[in-house]
């Protein structure tokens, strides 16, 4: 049947999309791209001055966007932050957890502290964030989660111990998921980016460039990405247009990980 | 050089720490070292049951060393590894066994359980990784380390989630470490396990027998591990014979994963 397919497919009109992270990197720009397609977008933070900033700049431009001030290792607050999500409009469709910090030292003297914060922040804090608006889903028999992860939730680099292993479990996390909600047409996927210029990015390069630019080195793609060349990602795992895909890890990574 | 591979999984003269030695795999593996001649040093916070074993052990081993040790407290591990190197100075492996499990339902998974079930899983796998390993760094010939996860850090299974994520994190250090620390001499790698009956799991069954059941549906072979079953992989990434291996995982799983 030709004429079945236009980019209707990747539309989400009506529905609501919950962005965590979204002051900032790819958060923001997932923001952008989930309102460009027509979603009403919660856009959650932290950072509530940077929050504030993203979230009056979308509307300056015509976005429907809600602020919500949230830390996503409180589990009070992401209970609100859900609640601010739901009372758009009585359902969360979309959640895309982004919130997320680095933790970069090597292991030999990795702090324990920096060991727990980080899995407590990336990996607890998005479960947390999952778990608040499944129940939601699953009543309504339909739900996207996308979990930024990372190329190190696959495989291992020297000198980040605890930010690999948390986005290691954040990975798991979406096959877990994936598959106990499969039956209620939630879907749980992650995304796993390479390096891409976002501030976070740009402040572990300042501190190591030698670093950084081995890695670089060993990208196919031979450069780093833009925040929004995660957005397409985003997009179709977010849509009915990966109406059939869950527990899965997507990477948008120029080949890092194939290599 | 004929006769140069007859030493090849050798352990005369070696130092091994075996963790969660007091019952299942790891008193399993531990009394395989013991035949393999290697100085054995067992811990487990079962105390009695430690002992048990080390009895059972000393007749076959070089020697057997029972430190009753919880591996998710920092400075019981730093006592272990101090334990482990009055036996002869160094430490030439650890075989990190010691690990719960954690059941329930995502929708309502106590944040209490998440957190235990991490906290001893992942950060038992790294506090015991990264204690061992400060000394392995420094000795000559370095070491090898081996933790066993799950396929369940590999996979999505309905039904604990917390676990398959703190398993995820196990393979993810072994990823992380084997590439950080390999070039320095000290090999981490993972043992993902599918299914073996011992007392826990037997335990397990009895409490949910579809469970299993289900699980066993995936085994080409049809049928759980022998305990026996485990030992090969364990001898072979612990010494010398797996001296170009590192930041592994290798199933042990009866072709579960591959099916
Ligand atoms: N930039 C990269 O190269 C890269 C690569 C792979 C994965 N990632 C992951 O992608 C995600 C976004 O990264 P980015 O580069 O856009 O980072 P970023 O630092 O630009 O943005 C992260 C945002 O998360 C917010 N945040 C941090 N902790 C929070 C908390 N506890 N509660 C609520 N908000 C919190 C910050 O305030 C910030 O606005 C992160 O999870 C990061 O680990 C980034
Ligand atoms: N048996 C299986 O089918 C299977 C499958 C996949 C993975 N595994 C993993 O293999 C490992 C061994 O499993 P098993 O079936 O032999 O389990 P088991 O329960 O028989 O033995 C685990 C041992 O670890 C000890 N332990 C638990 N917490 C501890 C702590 N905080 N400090 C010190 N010791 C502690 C327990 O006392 C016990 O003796 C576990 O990590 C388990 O998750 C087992």
């Amino acid at each position: 049947m030709a004429g079945q397919y236009s980019t209707d497919l990747f539309r989400l009109d009506d529905r609501v999309a919950l962005v965590t992270g979204a002051a900032s990197g790819m958060g923001l720009r997932a923001a952008y791209g989930l309102a460009d397609a027509g979603a009403h977008v919660v856009a959650a933070d932290v950072n509530s001055g940077g929050l504030d900033e993203a979230v009056a700049a979308m509307r300056a431009e015509g976005y429907r966007v809600t602020g919500a001030v949230a830390d996503i290792s409180d589990q009070e607050q992401v209970a609100q932050m859900a609640e601010t999500a739901e009372s758009v409009s009585g359902h969360v469709d979309v959640l895309v957890n982004c919130a997320g910090i680095g933790a970069r030292g090597v292991a030999r003297d990795y702090p324990l502290e920096l060991w727990r914060k980080v899995i407590h922040i990336n990996t607890r804090g998005s479960f947390l964030c999952a778990r608040a608006v499944a129940p939601g889903m699953i009543a309504r028999r339909k739900g996207s989660i996308i979990n930024i992860a990372s190329c190190a939730a696959a495989v291992g680099w020297p000198g980040s111990v605890g930010y690999q292993v948390s986005k290691a479990g954040l990975g798991q996390m979406s096959r877990s998921l994936g598959v106990e909600w499969a039956p209620y047409n939630v879907r749980v996927n992650s995304i796993a980016p390479g390096s891409v210029d976002t501030p976070q990015n740009q402040q572990e390069e300042a501190r190591e460039p030698e670093y950084f630019a081995e890695r670089l080195r060993r990208v196919p793609m031979g450069r780093r990405a833009q925040p929004e060349e995660v957005v397409g990602a985003i997009l179709f795992l977010a849509s009915d247009a990966s109406s059939m895909v869950t527990g899965n890890l997507i990477a948008t990574d120029g080949g890092y990980i194939a290599s | 050089m004929n006769g140069r591979y007859r030493t090849l999984f050798d352990f005369g003269g070696k130092t091994v720490i075996v963790t969660g030695a007091a019952s299942g795999l790891g008193r399993e593996i531990s009394r395989a070292l013991a035949d393999f001649g290697a100085d054995v040093v067992i811990a487990d916070k079962n105390a009695p049951g430690l002992r048990k074993v080390a009895a059972e052990l000393e007749p076959a081993a070089a020697s057997v060393l029972p430190c009753p040790t919880d591996v998710s407290v920092p400075e019981q591990v730093d006592a272990l590894v101090s334990a482990a190197l009055g036996v002869s100075g160094r430490i030439d492996a650890l075989i990190h066994c010691a690990g719960i499990g954690g059941r329930s339902p995502a929708v309502s998974y106590p944040m209490e359980l998440w957190d235990e079930v991490i906290s001893v899983n992942a950060g038992g796998t790294f506090l015991c990784t990264q204690a061992v390993g400060r000394v392995m760094l420094e000795q000559e010939n370095g070491g090898a380390i081996v933790n066993l996860s799950s396929i369940g850090g590999m996979v999505g299974k309905p039904g604990s989630v917390g676990y398959q994520v703190s398993k995820a994190m196990e393979i993810q250090i072994a990823k992380s470490l084997g590439v950080e620390w390999g070039p320095h001499g000290v090999r981490v790698n993972s043992i993902a396990p599918g299914l073996f009956m011992t007392e826990t799991i037997r335990a397990e069954t009895e409490k949910e027998p579809d469970v299993n059941a289900d699980f066993m549906k995936m085994l080409p072979r049809g049928r759980a591990g022998e305990l026996h079953e485990i030992v090969g992989a364990a001898l072979f990434l612990a010494s010398d014979a797996g001296s170009y291996v590192t930041g592994a995982v290798i199933p042990v799983d009866g072709g579960a994963l591959a099916w």
